[in-house]
């Protein structure tokens, strides 16, 4: 990656993003030795590559100008949202713990901590200052700050997040919410938490991440999600992005997964002027298996990069993964999903699909479906599709007596749905539809139509 | 993992049956690069003075470029100081009239190859234009051709007969500028075959060129230029083997074709140039550049081809569809074997309304090969109604080979339609199973599988060469069963 790669004119200045990340990383130092050192090391690696530029084929399709001209503020006041705001922000109705993030702060006045047998969770930012406190061994090990240069400032920067792990063969039914706010304050801020989820043995765990902006924040959340799956573990990993269309998000997942464990990942991105996740899983023992969903509904002049990878590394795993796009207006959307089996890795199966509706002239879609493949043994397909609804099935539900606006808005409302019926948490999923039908053109038509009470 | 029966394993070792050379004097200019290079081979070649100009802007411009390393495949750095750029037959003196004139031994090595050129010709009426090293040195047919109005000769001759077609075409597709490789062949190219079909032609006949690599340590920088007026149609073949040798030889051609209204020209290559030896020592670096530009409307550019050889090939045939309703097509089979290495694929650019394009790729993978598929499917806001159509299936045999896709999609307009599907497998068992129980041997099974894994680009072919496909594909690959 080249030092200098956001300037496109190639000009040695550093972008005034980056001058202000460079001067946050050389922040004062903390009580507890290990993060000082994962520290050391994330800030290293950030000021080895800088920020991306669109020469790296990992960032061909996302510029990020608009994002580097800001100089975001970092460690600044922690705004206090009232309760209303936050209430109606948050996705109610769901049983379990639910922890509140401002800013990547956490707030523990708006959250809500029941204590759940089988189940630990810290607060990050209480540990570091702790000498004494332990932290999980894979802590900022699961994502390589080599490979990722927002990692690598996250990781320069580790302070604030959360560390769940459950107990060995626990079946934890509520799932666990975190959410992050994001609240606008005199100049664009930025944050950068960190989640580290451990599942331990034969346990079962659901998380949903969830960000959304209060007003029309500029703010940049830069998060990092690692999850750790032990044998026979279950993991149900919702992530729904939400932010303001002004703000930017940048996310990665980095996921192990170990003997015969189940990772289910669902990516919904709706917010954000410009967003991009990284979303990587590794499948480590022979019986590991990932799930992939996702779902990108933009409209106005929003973009959002979605990059997956998964390696096989071992024999007997498998791997799915649906991602679909709804693209209005002037946005943009990307798609990379990489699948690659290693040497001696046989028996594997890995199946991938992308499909894009462009509903506007001015929209585009840029994907790129990729296997790399170095045993035999395998099944492996991978699928790509851009274009418009189907004239045939808009034609059928004509025929019936629906109007062709109408049709048109349950052919697209049904496209997202696919993605969307996963989601197996009733209260989030009716979240999501009402997220779907808003940014689709005929809302209130679909409202109507799937009788939502907005 | 089926166990290799004895007879399996001898066929695996096949060496490469076309690996001879022919001794014959050549002219040859010592290794190296610089502009008096350039200037002798203008000089040598009689050229007018805008191709020299283009040669040394060329390579003007090839200096201030990198070689790319994108690509999905490993080598040894390349000294380009050490190739020597002109090679030609000494008995080129006066120009062979005829056949008889043609130095024997060029002959008994076509003879050698396979291709008994007078016979063939007269045959199967096609008319083959034979490039040994680097001049053409045989032509026939011509006046059939020329009744017609079908202008087909060397690269060389066009310069010095046409030149007006050729400044007026040259470098139209693929610029000088294009790409590292592309720009040391405009600097370097020594000859090539020139097309020229006139409005409202059907060409008579296939045009067939066969290329060989000669004397030792020549890259061959071959460019081909190929123009279809309105409504006219030519179909183009072109087929290649080499000698046997340990030391890597670069291959960059250009092939630059153009369509205008109404035009369709169907472009089929076989590649079987030396892949190198079962340790992936020496074999041939094929660097091409390909492309298509459908210019007028309703126009069509079809490629074919079936690449067996070659230690490293990295081509990617093209197509610029910017005429309104214009076609492109791409149909490839690719097989790797041993240490070959393959990154191939196509790009496809719809800039007109209502163009089409297909793409149907076959990558087979054995021994430790690498195989890529690499493709570009770009839709431009003006081109409404575009649609494309992909598919690529990988065969692997044997647990030490790769296959990988590598599909850009880039669409920006809404009425279009795309559709990607990509499928990696190796050869199933129960297939395999089933053809034995019915008494086949394990050979004509697999034989038989992956022939009819790669039907849907040998119907393509023209007949002469779906035959002589087959065939590559069975020695290339038999017995490397997984």
């Amino acid at each position: 990656m080249s030092q200098t790669a956001a300037n496109d004119n190639g000009a040695a200045a550093l972008s005034a993003a980056e001058t202000a990340f460079r001067q946050s990383l050389a922040g004062p130092m903390v009580a507890n030795a290990t993060v000082s050192a994962l520290r050391a090391a994330g800030r290293a690696a950030f000021e080895a590559t800088g920020l991306p530029g669109i020469r790296d084929e990992a960032w061909k399709y996302t510029n990020l100008r608009a994002l580097a001209r800001r100089a975001f503020a970092h460690g600044g006041p922690v705004p206090v949202p009232d309760d209303a705001a936050v209430e109606s922000a948050a996705i109610g109705g769901l049983a379990g713990p639910r922890l509140v993030f401002v800013n990547g702060h956490y707030v523990a006045e708006l959250s809500d901590l029941p204590t759940v047998s089988g189940l630990d969770i810290a607060s990050l930012a209480s540990l570091i200052q702790d000498p004494e406190a332990e932290l999980p061994e894979n802590l900022c090990r699961l994502a390589d700050p080599g490979q990722h240069p927002f990692s690598a400032l996250n990781q320069g920067l580790l302070e604030h997040g959360v560390l769940l792990r459950t107990h060995t063969g626990t079946v934890i039914s509520d799932p666990v919410y975190l959410l992050f706010l994001s609240v606008p304050g005199a100049e664009p801020q930025t944050c950068h938490p960190r989640v580290f989820i451990d599942s331990a043995v034969d346990s079962s765990l659901s998380v949903l991440e969830h960000y959304v902006s209060l007003g029309s924040s500029q703010n940049l959340t830069n998060v990092v999600t690692e999850l750790q799956l032990d044998r026979g573990s279950r993991l149900r990993h919702y992530r729904v992005q939400d932010e303001a269309t002004t703000a930017f998000h940048v996310g990665g997942v980095f996921a192990r997964v170990g003997r015969d464990a189940r990772l289910e990942s669902h990516n919904l991105h709706f917010g954000a002027a410009l967003a991009r996740l990284d979303l990587e899983v590794a499948l480590n023992q022979p019986g590991a298996e990932v799930e992939m969903n996702g779902l990108y509904c933009l409209g106005g002049r929003q973009h959002v990069d979605n990059h997956t990878r998964v390696d096989h590394f071992a024999p007997h795993t498998r791997s799915t993964e649906d991602y679909r796009g709804v693209l209005n207006d002037r946005s943009r959307g990307v798609f990379n999903g990489k699948a690659i089996v290693h040497e001696d890795a046989q028996k594997i199966e890995a199946h991938q699909s992308n499909s894009n509706l462009l509903l506007s002239e001015q929209a585009e879609v840029d994907t790129k479906p990729e296997l790399e493949i170095y045993a035999d043994d395998v099944k492996c397909s991978h699928g790509a599709t851009v274009g418009q609804l189907d004239q045939t099935a808009l034609f059928y539900l004509r025929s019936r007596g629906i109007d062709a606006e109408a049709a048109r808005a349950l052919l697209t409302f049904a496209f997202a749905e696919a993605v969307v019926g996963r989601v197996e948490l009733e209260p989030v999923r009716r979240r999501l539809e009402t997220a779907v039908a808003g940014a689709l053109p005929d809302r209130s038509l679909i409202e109507n139509l799937i009788g939502a009470d907005a | 993992m089926a166990t290799h029966t004895p007879e399996v394993e001898d066929f695996i070792g096949k060496k490469y049956k076309h690996g001879f050379v022919t001794e014959i004097d050549a002219d040859t200019v010592a290794p190296g690069l610089d502009e008096d290079v350039i200037r002798f081979i203008s000089s040598k070649k009689g050229e007018p003075s805008f191709l020299l100009e283009w040669r040394l802007q060329a390579y003007r411009h090839w200096l201030t470029m990198t070689e790319p390393k994108w690509a999905h495949v490993h080598h040894q750095p390349i000294d380009y100081q050490a190739i020597s750029y002109y090679s030609a037959p000494k008995s080129k003196k006066d120009g062979p009239k005829s056949l008889d004139e043609v130095d024997p031994k060029l002959l008994e090595t076509y003879e050698k190859l396979g291709i008994p050129l007078h016979e063939r010709a007269i045959l199967a009426g096609v008319a083959v234009d034979a490039v040994f090293d680097s001049v053409s040195v045989a032509t026939t047919f011509k006046a059939k051709l020329a009744e017609a109005g079908v202008i087909f000769c060397s690269f060389s001759e066009a310069v010095r007969d046409h030149p007006d077609l050729i400044e007026q075409y040259l470098g139209t597709v693929v610029p000088y500028s294009d790409n590292f490789f592309a720009a040391l062949n405009s600097a370097v190219f020594t000859d090539g075959s020139f097309v020229f079909v006139p409005k409202g032609v059907r060409c008579p006949m296939e045009l067939s060129t066969y290329f060989r690599i000669n004397a030792a340590n020549t890259g061959q920088f071959e460019r081909t230029l190929i123009v279809a007026e309105e409504s006219s149609h030519v179909s183009y073949l072109e087929g290649c083997t080499a000698p046997m040798r340990d030391e890597n030889q670069l291959h960059a051609a250009v092939v630059e074709l153009v369509a205008l209204d109404d035009a369709e020209i169907k472009y089929s290559t076989v590649q079987n140039w030396y892949p190198g030896d079962e340790n992936g020592i020496g074999g041939i670096y094929n660097f091409v550049t390909k492309r298509g530009d459908c210019r007028g409307h309703r126009s069509k550019i079809s490629w074919t081809q079936v690449e067996t050889g070659s230690a490293i090939t990295w081509k990617y045939p093209s197509c610029v569809l910017r005429g309104d309703h214009s076609v492109g097509e791409f149909y490839s089979v690719a097989v790797a074997n041993n240490y070959q290495q393959a990154d191939t694929g196509t790009k496809m650019i719809h800039i007109g309304r209502g163009t089409r394009s297909t793409i149907v790729s076959k990558g087979i993978s054995a021994g430790k090969a690498q195989n890529s598929y690499r493709g570009l499917v770009k839709i431009l806001p003006s081109a409404d109604g575009a649609r494309n159509y992909t598919q690529c299936d990988s065969l692997l045999m044997g647990d030490r080979c790769g296959a990988h896709t590598f599909p850009y999609i880039e669409a920006k307009n809404p009425t279009a339609h795309v559709e990607h599907e990509a499928t990696t497998s190796k050869i199933g068992e129960d297939q395999l199973f089933y053809c034995l129980q019915r008494g086949l041997s394990e050979e004509d099974a697999v034989n038989m599988i992956v022939n009819g894994f790669c039907k849907d680009v040998f119907r393509e072919l023209p007949m002469e060469f779906a035959v002589e496909a087959q065939n590559l594909l069975s020695v290339s690959l038999e017995g490397a069963v997984g």
